[in-house]
């Protein structure tokens, strides 16, 4: 083993990589019925994780792997169907392997018990491989069974025969061709599974025809059932009826992807050439270096300004200025740079989503096409890590809430199959994420008479609500829809957990729904969580950063526009009357003497919920560098973090969330 | 062993406190320190220690005593406390002492709890409080 410890890494990496590729081929099997492409792929990655799991001692993961290839072997020569027993215990499998690679990762050894799982295998291959199953039909082309349709007429029967060969025959494919013959003589065979001899004589056992007979089922059986070496023929009448729906089901296989997986193998051992495997902590270190770099830069840009204001042009300045142009411009590159080392394709987060979904819509029995898009789309990893909870929440309620149960979707004139879709892009300095269901949709009613009886809204303001504005009520804390609590979205994680969560990572969140058509969640990201750009203000001789992230608009307004409404000050932007906030009050500082006689309001808030944020001054908007405040202080309700402004200053940044929910309990 | 440890001794008001040496990373003049809102209150605020953000307590405050304007002594002790750094604000540094023998605490200390440190030393500036800093710097 000492000798392999340097392989470890690899050996991972492609455990990894295959476990992934077996999953993906598992939901796929499962979603579009086996092709032959299928199962050859996943009887490459279980013999690829053989030989590597024996090569580095592991051997439990070996057995199991052996087994699954074996399976999968009979599975690819025909004389196993991949049926849903099948798929499902592949999953376990899979389950398994998982466990163990966990272990492995853990503590090199593997603990967990394989032995059911063997079991499992071997009891599945034994019961189904003698005689072919009726599901060795399936992989009869559609023309197959509309040319049986035609010919099964004027009296001839159309029939599935099964033949198995004894095992002490030693040209299987010679033997299964004469059989061939006589069927042919008595009848037309529509299509056959029989396959040219393989050239090592390891020719599978049992072979199907569908055939249209002139001769009565029994005869048939009689005549093969009395050939040489043949140990059991079973004759059994085709319903032509459900062939209708069998032909159709098997329409769409030719279209499945005929990936060349030979080629995909080879890239992507090209790309693994080329990749570096760098500790997150240098990365780390890396970003906080340029982070001083943009202070320092910052600062620099501030002396070149003040020099220009008081020695006016001047060489020497000039000189200065570009000096600092330029500089602005390389940290600003290296700053992109080192953020493109962090950052990941949504493709680690994406990939768990599948096998989840499949399994919720079974327990909710549900019938759920699981569509994902933009997994290439990177975000900085620690966003990744946790948009996990959120995301994992959304897909849950919409498959719990959102799809409706198929009879119901069938009596709303929609297809009995749902589709949830989540897909990611990149839009200038974000990542959109978008998890979409074409389910039942919210009812902004129901949402507002439930939001009034759980005391969330008073109901006079409830009715004053746009539709729109009334379904975002369903992020307000202590609300949920459902009126039984389900085991699966419903632990008390609610909606507004999720957009807490995605505005921690100073993210937004929206809902578009229309009722009987869908709903979706629209989630915007800024791409890295270590810069942002912030605006400056002042307040009480203070300065405080307020990320442009949450900054609806700008606007100054003179005192006399400010008018009451209850004793509460607001103002009207638009024809939208929106109340003001003091920044002042909000933060406990003195108010001061209005020394202007406009006043600068920092318009924040979503849509349903405006405020204006009254500063006694502007100062630009800069790149700023978020700092935590350490465990020690902990979290301070309305602050996010600090920065260090070009001054050295430190400058508190404002988290508007926070702020709005102070407003909100006043 | 322990007579031979060195310790950071400063005062505040009319008493005078020790911490060991290897737990203070540095001590630093007053700085512009930047207030949180709605922080905890026994935090004074931020300060900027060469990029870092390090927090600093008032322990005139934490002791019960009344806040006091920073004076040319007041000083900054920063702490090097379960891997963060932490300043304390002190009226002023004393010396570096290690103390002969030091002696169980009493219940009370002056109006504290004797739990807030782990005994009392004798140095040439009288009585010292020898600071147990993971009381002290107990949240809450």
């Amino acid at each position: 083993m000492n000798d392999l410890s340097q392989y470890i890494d690899i050996y991972l990496e492609e455990l990894d990589e295959q476990l992934n590729a077996v999953e993906e081929e598992m939901l796929r099997l499962e979603q579009e019925g086996s092709t032959e492409s299928g199962i050859q792929r996943l009887f490459r990655a279980a013999h690829t994780l053989k030989g590597s799991s024996a090569a580095m001692g592991f051997a439990k993961m070996n057995e199991l792997t052996h087994e699954m290839e074996h399976l999968l072997d009979l599975a690819r020569n025909g004389q196993l169907s991949f049926a849903t027993p099948m798929t499902d215990l592949f999953f376990r499998c899979l389950d398994g392997m998982k466990k163990l690679q966990a272990e492995i990762v853990r503590s090199g050894q593997e603990q967990f018990d394989i032995g059911p799982l063997i079991l499992q295998l071997r009891e599945y291959t034994k019961r189904n491989r003698p005689v072919a199953e009726a599901d060795s039909f399936d992989a009869a082309p559609p023309e197959a069974w509309r040319n049986l349709q035609l010919n099964a007429v004027h009296g001839r029967l159309a029939v599935k025969l099964r033949v198995s060969l004894a095992d002490t025959c030693e040209m299987k494919a010679v033997r299964a061709y004469m059989v061939d013959v006589q069927v042919r003589e008595l009848g037309y065979v529509a299509w056959s599974n029989l396959t040219d001899p393989e050239p090592n004589g390891d020719d599978p056992g049992s072979f199907v025809w569908l055939a249209a007979i002139a001769v009565q089922a029994d005869e048939l059986e009689e005549r093969i059932a009395g050939m040489m070496d043949v140990e059991n023929a079973a004759v059994e009448m085709c319903d032509l009826a459900s062939v209708g729906f069998e032909a159709e089901a098997h329409a769409r296989e030719p279209g499945g992807n005929g990936e060349e997986p030979a080629e995909s193998t080879s890239a992507a051992d090209r790309s693994r050439s080329q990749t570096v495997r760098v500790q997150v902590d240098r990365l780390e270190h890396l970003m906080n270096l340029v982070g001083e770099l943009v202070i320092d830069q910052t600062r620099m840009q501030q002396l070149q300004k003040l020099f220009r204001q008081q020695l006016g042009s001047d060489d020497h300045v000039d000189a200065l200025s570009a000096l600092s142009d330029h500089l602005t411009r390389t940290v600003g590159e290296l700053q992109q740079s080192v953020m493109k080392v962090r950052m990941l394709p949504l493709e680690h987060l994406f990939n768990r989503f599948p096998r989840m979904v499949r399994d919720t819509a079974r327990t909710l029995q549900k019938d759920v096409e699981f569509v994902v898009e933009g997994k290439d789309a990177e975000l900085d990893r620690t966003i990744i890590e946790d948009l996990g909870d959120p995301l994992t929440h959304l897909i849950r309620n919409a498959l719990d809430h959102g799809l409706e149960a198929p009879v119901d979707r069938i009596q709303a004139g929609k297809p009995a199959k749902g589709t949830l879709r989540i897909s990611a892009i990149h839009e200038d300095n974000q990542v959109v994420i978008t998890v979409e269901d074409d389910g039942a949709g919210i009812r902004a009613e129901r949402i507002r008479q439930s939001a009034v009886a759980k005391g969330i809204i008073a109901a006079a303001d409830a009715a004053k609500l746009m539709d729109a504005e009334a379904v975002h009520l369903i992020f307000r804390p202590g609300f949920s829809t459902a009126s039984t609590v389900s085991e699966i979205s419903g632990r008390g994680v609610g909606m507004d957990i999720v957009r807490t969560e995605i505005e921690r990572l100073n993210g937004t969140i929206e809902i578009d729904t229309v009722p009987g058509q869908g709903t979706r969640f629209v989630i915007r990201l800024p791409l890295t969580l270590a810069i942002i750009t912030g605006l400056l203000v002042q307040v009480s001789e203070k300065e405080f950063i307020l990320p442009m992230s949450s900054v609806a608009e700008i606007i100054r307004t003179e005192a006399s526009e400010i008018r009451t409404v209850n004793g509460n000050p607001v103002v009207k932007i638009r024809d939208q009357i929106v109340p003001i906030v003091w920044l002042h009050d909000a933060l406990r500082l003195p108010r001061g003497e209005a020394r202007r006689k406009q006043i600068p309001l920092v318009i924040v808030g979503r849509m349903e919920k405006r405020l204006a944020l009254a500063v006694d001054d502007l100062l630009g908007n800069q790149e700023v560098v978020i700092k935590s405040l350490g465990t020690f202080i902990g979290q301070a309700d309305g602050v996010s973090g600090a920065t260090i402004l070009g001054n050295g200053k430190v400058a508190m940044i404002l988290d508007t969330t926070s702020i709005l929910k102070w407003v909100e309990a006043l | 062993m322990s007579e031979m440890e060195q310790y950071v001794e400063f005062g505040i008001g009319n008493e005078n406190y020790a911490i060991r040496i290897s737990e203070v990373h540095e001590i630093i003049r007053m700085q512009d320190i930047t207030e949180i809102p709605n922080g905890p209150s026994y935090v004074k605020g931020v300060i900027n220690l060469r990029g870092r953000i390090v927090p600093v307590i008032g322990l005139r405050e934490m002791f019960g005593l009344p806040d006091k304007e920073f004076g040319k002594a007041t000083r900054i002790v920063v702490l090097n406390h379960l891997e963060e750094f932490i300043g304390i604000v002190v009226d002023r540094v004393n010396q570096v002492v290690s103390f002969e023998n030091t002696q169980p605490p009493p219940d009370r200390i002056g109006g504290l709890n004797g739990n807030l440190f782990t005994g009392i030393g004798i140095s040439s500036t009288g009585l010292v409080g020898i600071l147990k800093l993971d009381e002290v710097l107990l949240r809450n």
